[in-house]
């Protein structure tokens, strides 16, 4: 598996992992994301169970293991967390932050020794290290319980699916070309996710951060402008389209 | 699932669906020996010698009911813990994975000892669900014993029928053909179960 590091400062850090040769076929492609701080490491939407070989071992490179104590799901999906059984054999000591409705659903993938603290509705920011980190709540897009994380510090928006987009296998981690890059995210948001009203509160309160990478679970990262970019994009997007 | 999981699975869920049925004739036993002692009753003073062979033969249709469901609830421990040694060697074998390719990685170390941890988990696992076959291989030849006692008592049964005059003689020979056919129906039915036991078990062994 492939690992990029988007941020760096001092010890705080972001690092992308995806993009796996190994990855077996007809299963969709994830981003996942580690952030360190002070010797403390999250990894947000660790992936499923497919990924899970590669993905340790591709962090083993970065952290040692006891030093993971935080997890995040931006949902219930099984491409972001079917994993958690095995990170639960893995871990000692961790905590899952993830929406509290799905609590009871993704404990089904196995959760004995992983703490679940369940997100409220309207999110919660913790300090991590020396940054702090916002659940920006992020309801219906797609899921009914979603939330992106954001790093106030290193200025990155873990968006989940938002910004997502259905890449050939080895594309660029990052957005190339914005205009071209919109034909790969058009069907996704369109049908995936379903309201507009949802996509407008989101849209409002991420123009409120400043943003210098948006970070999506699937296709390649926006950065500077492009972040604006796809807002506005997004904004002038009509979706939930399949009624 | 593992071939070793799934093969104990499988033998646990058709363990309970064969007993379903055993357990069923057990019932039937234990029905005839009750008519038997109504008719006794009826018969009067010249099958008094008949009475405490039946009141046996009902103490044993009871032993086979609970030994047939003890072997029930065995069954359905370990197709619970077939699923379990399921998880466990999923994981053992993600873990391998991981090991390989993290080949030269900073911190494999604690990874490492974690496959040894989950293997060491796997084997207390595997030796568990060993443990439960042997109780249940032991319920059935329980279930074997009580057959034969079964056998034993029918015979002095029949001895006593026979002297009996004619009209009684009928009834109580056709108990007996009934509880002839359901110890023969459950003994059939165990040596499957001791059968599909046995080559579960040496297949096990062999592809560990």
């Amino acid at each position: 598996m492939k690992a990029t590091k988007l941020f760096e400062h001092y010890d705080h850090e972001w690092i992308v992992f995806g993009r796996d040769p190994e990855k077996p076929t007809g299963i969709i492609d994830t981003n996942q994301y580690m952030i360190k701080a002070r010797g403390a490491a999250m990894l947000l939407d660790p992936g499923g169970v497919e990924l899970f070989a590669p993905m340790l071992a591709a962090v083993a490179q970065h952290v040692p293991i006891s030093s993971i104590k935080h997890l995040f799901a931006s949902h219930q999906d099984p491409d972001i967390i079917s994993s958690l059984g095995l990170w639960d054999k893995t871990l000692e000591g961790a905590t899952l932050y993830a929406p509290w409705i799905w609590e009871g659903f993704i404990k089904h993938f196995g959760c004995e020794a992983i703490v679940y603290d369940p997100l409220p509705d309207e999110g919660r920011t913790i300090r991590f290290g020396d940054t702090e980190l916002e659940f920006v709540p992020a309801h219906y897009l797609h899921s009914s319980g979603n939330f992106s994380v954001y790093d106030k510090s290193a200025k990155i928006l873990m968006s989940g699916d938002i910004g997502a987009a259905l890449l050939p296998d080895g594309a660029p981690f990052f957005v190339e070309d914005f205009d071209t890059h919109t034909s790969a995210m058009t069907m996704f948001h369109q049908r995936w996710m379903p309201s507009n009203k949802a996509k407008a509160a989101w849209i409002a309160r991420v123009r409120e951060l400043d943003v210098d990478y948006m970070a999506p679970q699937h296709g390649a990262i926006f950065k500077g402008e492009d972040v604006v970019r796809f807002l506005d994009w997004f904004d002038a997007l009509e979706v939930g389209i399949a009624v | 699932m593992t071939e070793q999981g799934d093969r104990f699975f499988v033998l646990a869920v058709s363990i309970a669906a064969r007993l379903h049925d055993a357990l069923d004739d057990a019932r039937s036993i234990s029905l005839q020996a009750m008519n038997a002692q109504a008719s006794i009753a009826r018969a009067g003073e010249q099958s008094r010698a008949m009475e405490p062979i039946v009141d046996y033969m009902n103490g044993l249709s009871l032993s086979i009911i609970q030994l047939v469901q003890d072997v029930d609830d065995e069954a359905l421990l370990i197709s619970r813990e077939s699923l379990t040694e399921f998880r466990e060697s999923v994981a053992v074998e993600r873990f391998v994975d991981a090991v390989r390719l993290g080949q030269g990685a900073k911190h494999m170390d604690a990874i490492e000892a974690k496959v040894e941890l989950l293997r060491h988990n796997l084997t207390v696992i595997r030796q568990g669900t060993g443990k439960k076959i042997s109780v249940l291989i032991g319920l059935l030849s329980s279930i074997e014993t009580t057959l034969l006692s079964a056998n034993i008592v029918t015979s002095s049964f029949r001895i006593e029928v026979g002297k009996l005059d004619s009209e009684h003689k009928v009834t109580f020979e056709s108990l007996i053909g009934a509880f002839n056919t359901a110890t023969q129906n459950i003994r059939s039915v165990v040596n499957r179960c001791k059968a599909d036991l046995a080559t579960t078990r040496v297949l096990a062994t062999t592809k560990r």
